[in-house]
C-alpha cells in the first residue's frame, strides 16, 4: 500500500514536471516582469480595504439604509437634490457635466463612484480621509446640497420609516428635544451656537447617516472588466479569458506600461497611486484652484477626520495616515490621481472636466503642452509622443477597464 | 547668423504677480552675441529674513519701505559675495531694481500666518563673461525643507543654484552653493551627468520610427508560455519528497521529509526580511533598517536608525530628522515622517509612504546645534 502510494506520488510529480505550460497567444510582447505587473492589477481578487473609522461599513442594514438616503432629495436644503442627482447610476455614478451642478455651479468635475471604497483620500483635493467624511461634504456645502446636519437629524427623527432603519443599525436615536429653526442652521458657525450636547447628538446622527451612505457606496464594486478577465487569464494560462482583451487594447496596455509611462501614477488594481500630482494644466478661471494645498488644510481642520470625535477608530491606519500628512507649498495645483476604471461612463475628464473624450486626454499626455503657472508640474511628466495608432490603442485599453455588467442596487 | 542659440526654460513668469513657488527660482538667460548673462531670481521673504536676520509680523506682508530695505540687503549681499562662473571667471554682477509680489487674497485666507513668509522679491543680476557659453539648458535652485525645524525652507540647508550648460563636446553643470559665501562650481561630462528628468527624449521622426506591433495592419499574435502558478511548484515538491520518503524511507526519514516540507512551506510564506543599509556623513555612521527592499509602494512604513559618532567619542546627535525624495521627479512624499529617540543611539522613524514606484532617496539629517549633516540612502520602491 505504502509502495503504491509512493509510486503514485512520484508519477504525479513527474507529470507536473514534464507537462508543458500552456501557450498563450497575445498581441503584444510583454516581458515576464510586465506580465507579473499586469496580473497584480486585476481587481477581481482584491479585497475592499477595511474602513475602520466607520463601524457599520460592512453592515447590510446600514447599506440598505444608505441606499435610501442616497436617493432621497430631502437631505438637501432645497429638498430637490439627492446624492444620486450628481452621482447618477446610469452615468457611472457621475453626472456627465464638465463641473458639478448643485445649488450652484461648482468648479470641479463630479467623479464616478464605482470602486470608490478602494480609495485612501476622497475629493479631488483629498480633503476627506474616509468615504463617510466625504459624504458629509456635499450634504453641508452651500454650493452642493446646501443641507444641514440639523435638518438631516430632524428628517430622520420625524420620518418613521427612516427612523426605523436608523435605529435598526445605530440603536436608539439620542434625545433631540428642540432643534433650531431651519433658517438658522445653514452654516457651521450657526451650529456652534447650539447647546453642546444637542449639537453633539445632531452631529452624531448626521455622521451616522453619512456612514450608512458610505456603507451603500462600498457595495459599488465593478471588478469584471475585460482587463480583469485578461489579467486573471494570464495568471492561470486561460486563452479564452486572455482573449477578453482585444488586440488593440493589448497593444494599448503595452504602451500604458512602457512608452506612455502612464503606470507611474496609475498603478495597482485601481489604476491610481491614490496621491496628488500637478499636471501643469492651466487654470480655467481667474480664481486659481489650489487643489491639494487647500485640501490638506481642509482635511486637518475637518471635524469628521479619522482622529475626530465622530470617527469609530481614532488610532488606526487612517488616523496614522492623517498624522503624517503635511501641507507643503508644492501641493499647490495638485489633484488626486483618478482611477482609470469605468471611464467610458464618466466623461468629461480631468479635475475640471476640460476634456470631453478619452482621445483628448491621451493626446494631452502625448503632446504635453507647456505647463500653466500654478505650482510646479510633476517632473516625471514628459511628452509621451505617441503616434496615432498608439493613441488609438491606448484609448482601446482604457475602454477595456470598463465593467459594463456591474450592477448597483438602485432606488 | 549665430552658430549658438540661447535656450532658456523660464521657471517663472517675469510679470510681478505672486508665484506659488515653495523655493527660490532662477531664470538664466545668456546673450551669446554680447556675452551678457541675465539672472532673474525669485526669493520668498522667508529666506531673506533668515539670511539677513530680519523679522516682522508673520500675518502681514512687508510694506513698500521695508520691502525696499529687504531688497537692498539682498542686493548688497549678492554684489559682495564673490560669484564665479562655470569657467572659473570672477564676475561682478550689477544688481537691478527689485519688485515685490504679495500672496493672492485666496492664499492669504488659507495661510494667514505665512503672508510675510510667502511675499516674494524679484530682482535681476546682469554680468558679462569673456568667453561665450553656448546653450543654457535650465536654471533652477532651491532650498529643500529644513530637516530640523518645521520650516518648509531654510537657508541652514545650503542654497543651490544649478544650471546645465551644453557645449558641443561636453555638458557642464554650474552649481553655486550658498554655503558660508563660498561658491562651488561643478563640471561634469555628459556621461557623468546622465539623463536628467527634465530632458525630454529627442523627438524621433515618425517616418524613421519602427512602427512595431501597434501599427501593424493585421494583428500579429505572439505565443507566450504561461507562467507556472505557485501551487504547481508546491505540488511538485510535495509529490517528489512524499514519493521518495514512502518508497525508500524508514519512519525517521519520513518524519524528516515531513519536517523538510513544513520548513520549506514556512520559508515560502515567511514575510520579507528586514534590510540594513549603511550611510555616512563626515561625523556620523548611520545604519538604516527597513522592513524590506525594495520598499513597498503606497504602504505606510517605518524604519529604525542607529547613529554612531565616527570619532568614537560616544556623542549623540542633538536632533535627527528624516525625509525622502524622488530625485527624478522633483518631488518627495506627501507625508512628513516623525522620528522618536528610543535610546542607545537608536531612533525610530514612522510615516514613510512611497506613493510611486521607482528610485527614491531617504535623507537622514543629523544636527548638532546649527551644524547639519545629511546622509542619503538610495532605495528602489516597487
Amino acid at each position: 500500500m505504502k509502495r503504491l502510494l509512493g509510486i503514485s506520488c512520484l508519477v504525479a510529480a513527474g507529470w507536473l514536471a514534464l507537462v508543458p505550460p500552456p501557450q498563450l497567444v497575445l498581441y503584444a510582447r510583454f516581458t515576464a516582469a510586465e506580465i507579473e505587473q499586469v496580473t497584480a492589477m486585476s481587481l477581481s481578487r482584491t479585497p475592499i480595504p477595511a474602513a475602520t473609522t466607520n463601524a457599520v461599513a460592512t453592515d447590510f442594514d446600514a447599506a440598505e439604509f444608505g441606499r435610501k438616503l442616497f436617493f432621497d432629495p430631502r437631505l438637501s436644503g432645497t429638498g430637490e437634490i439627492a446624492c444620486a442627482d450628481c452621482h447618477r447610476p446610469e452615468s457611472g455614478f457621475a453626472d456627465g457635466l464638465e463641473v458639478a451642478q448643485g445649488t450652484e455651479r461648482g468648479r470641479r468635475n463630479t467623479p464616478g463612484l464605482w470602486n470608490v471604497a478602494f480609495g485612501r483620500w476622497w475629493n479631488w483635493d483629498g480633503s476627506a480621509d474616509s468615504l463617510w467624511a466625504q459624504a458629509m461634504g456635499p450634504l453641508e456645502s452651500p454650493a452642493e446640497m446646501a443641507g444641514s446636519r440639523t435638518a438631516i437629524a430632524r428628517l430622520l427623527r420625524d420620518d418613521q420609516i427612516l427612523r426605523g432603519q436608523y435605529e435598526r443599525v445605530f440603536g436608539r436615536m439620542p434625545d433631540l428635544h428642540e432643534l433650531l429653526p431651519i433658517d438658522d442652521e445653514r452654516t457651521r458657525e450657526a451650529a456652534e451656537t447650539v447647546e453642546p450636547t444637542l449639537r453633539a447628538n445632531v452631529t452624531r446622527i448626521a455622521t451616522n447617516a453619512a456612514k450608512a451612505i458610505a456603507a451603500y457606496e462600498r457595495t459599488l464594486v465593478a471588478r469584471s472588466s475585460p482587463f480583469d478577465r485578461f489579467a486573471d487569464g494570464l495568471a492561470r494560462g486561460d486563452q479564452t479569458a486572455v482573449d477578453a482583451l482585444s488586440a488593440s487594447a493589448q497593444r494599448g496596455l503595452k504602451t500604458f506600461l512602457t512608452k506612455g509611462r502612464c503606470v507611474l501614477c496609475h498603478h495597482g488594481p485601481t489604476f491610481t497611486d491614490g496621491e496628488f500630482h500637478n499636471l501643469g494644466l492651466p487654470s480655467r478661471d481667474s480664481d486659481a484652484d489650489l487643489g491639494r494645498y487647500a485640501g490638506v488644510q481642509a482635511l486637518k481642520a475637518s471635524e469628521y477626520h479619522a482622529s475626530g470625535t465622530y470617527s469609530d477608530d481614532r488610532t488606526g491606519q487612517a488616523a496614522a495616515r492623517l498624522r503624517f500628512v503635511t501641507q507643503r507649498f508644492n501641493n499647490v495645483g495638485e489633484f488626486k490621481t483618478p482611477t482609470l476604471r469605468n471611464l467610458p461612463a464618466t466623461a468629461p475628464y480631468m479635475h475640471d472636466g476640460r476634456f470631453v473624450t478619452l482621445a483628448e486626454v491621451v493626446r494631452f499626455y502625448s503632446d504635453l503642452p507647456a505647463a500653466g503657472p500654478l505650482g510646479h508640474r510633476e517632473e516625471s511628466l514628459l511628452p509621451a509622443r505617441l503616434d496615432e495608432g498608439e493613441q488609438r490603442d491606448l484609448v482601446a485599453f482604457l475602454r477595456s477597464l470598463h465593467d459594463p455588467k456591474a450592477v448597483a442596487l438602485k432606488r | 547668423m549665430h552658430l549658438w542659440t540661447v535656450l532658456t526654460l523660464p521657471l517663472f513668469v517675469a510679470a510681478p504677480t505672486w508665484h506659488p513657488a515653495d523655493r527660490p527660482l532662477v531664470d538664466l538667460t545668456i546673450d551669446v552675441a554680447s556675452r551678457q548673462v541675465r539672472v532673474t531670481a525669485l526669493v520668498n521673504v522667508k529666506f531673506l529674513d533668515e539670511i539677513l536676520g530680519t523679522s516682522g509680523d508673520p500675518s502681514e506682508a512687508p510694506d513698500e519701505l521695508e520691502a525696499q530695505a529687504l531688497l537692498q540687503g539682498w542686493q548688497t549681499l549678492l554684489a559682495s559675495s564673490g560669484l564665479v562662473t562655470a569657467d572659473g571667471e570672477p564676475i561682478r554682477p550689477e544688481v537691478g531694481d527689485g519688485t515685490v509680489a504679495r500672496p493672492t487674497p485666496a492664499l492669504r485666507a488659507i495661510a494667514p500666518d505665512y503672508v510675510r513668509a510667502m511675499t516674494q522679491t524679484r530682482f535681476q543680476l546682469t554680468y558679462s563673461i569673456s568667453e561665450h557659453t553656448e546653450n543654457v539648458h535650465a536654471g533652477w535652485h532651491f532650498f529643500p525643507m529644513h530637516p530640523l525645524t518645521e520650516d518648509q525652507n531654510s537657508p541652514l540647508v545650503p542654497l543651490v543654484v544649478r544650471a546645465v550648460v551644453t557645449r558641443p563636446d561636453s555638458v557642464n553643470v554650474l552649481e553655486f552653493r550658498q554655503d558660508s559665501a563660498r561658491h562651488i562650481l561643478d563640471r561634469r561630462t555628459p556621461e557623468e551627468l546622465g539623463p536628467t528628468s527634465r530632458d525630454p527624449a529627442p523627438p524621433t521622426p515618425v517616418a524613421n520610427q519602427p512602427r512595431g506591433i501597434s501599427t501593424a495592419p493585421e494583428p500579429q499574435p505572439v505565443a507566450l508560455a504561461a507562467s507556472r502558478p505557485a501551487w504547481h511548484w508546491f505540488a511538485l515538491l510535495i509529490g517528489s519528497v512524499a514519493g521518495i520518503a514512502l518508497l525508500f524511507g524508514n519512519r525517521g526519514s519520513r518524519a524528516s521529509a515531513a519536517a523538510l516540507l513544513l520548513v520549506s512551506l514556512t520559508a515560502c510564506t515567511h514575510p520579507t526580511e528586514p534590510v540594513r543599509l549603511q550611510a555616512e556623513t563626515p561625523a556620523w555612521h548611520i545604519t538604516v533598517e527597513l522592513p524590506g527592499a525594495p520598499a513597498p509602494v503606497n504602504e505606510l512604513f517605518g524604519l529604525e536608525l542607529a547613529i554612531i559618532s565616527r570619532d568614537g567619542d560616544g556623542s549623540s546627535p542633538a536632533a535627527v530628522r528624516v525625509d525622502a525624495d524622488m530625485p527624478g521627479h522633483g518631488h518627495g512624499m506627501n507625508t512628513a515622517p516623525r522620528v522618536v529617540d528610543v535610546g542607545n543611539g537608536r531612533w525610530r522613524a514612522e510615516g514613510f509612504n512611497f506613493h510611486m514606484p521607482g528610485k527614491w532617496e531617504i535623507y537622514v539629517d543629523i544636527g548638532t546645534g546649527k551644524h547639519l549633516q545629511r546622509a542619503t540612502v538610495p532605495i528602489e520602491a516597487r
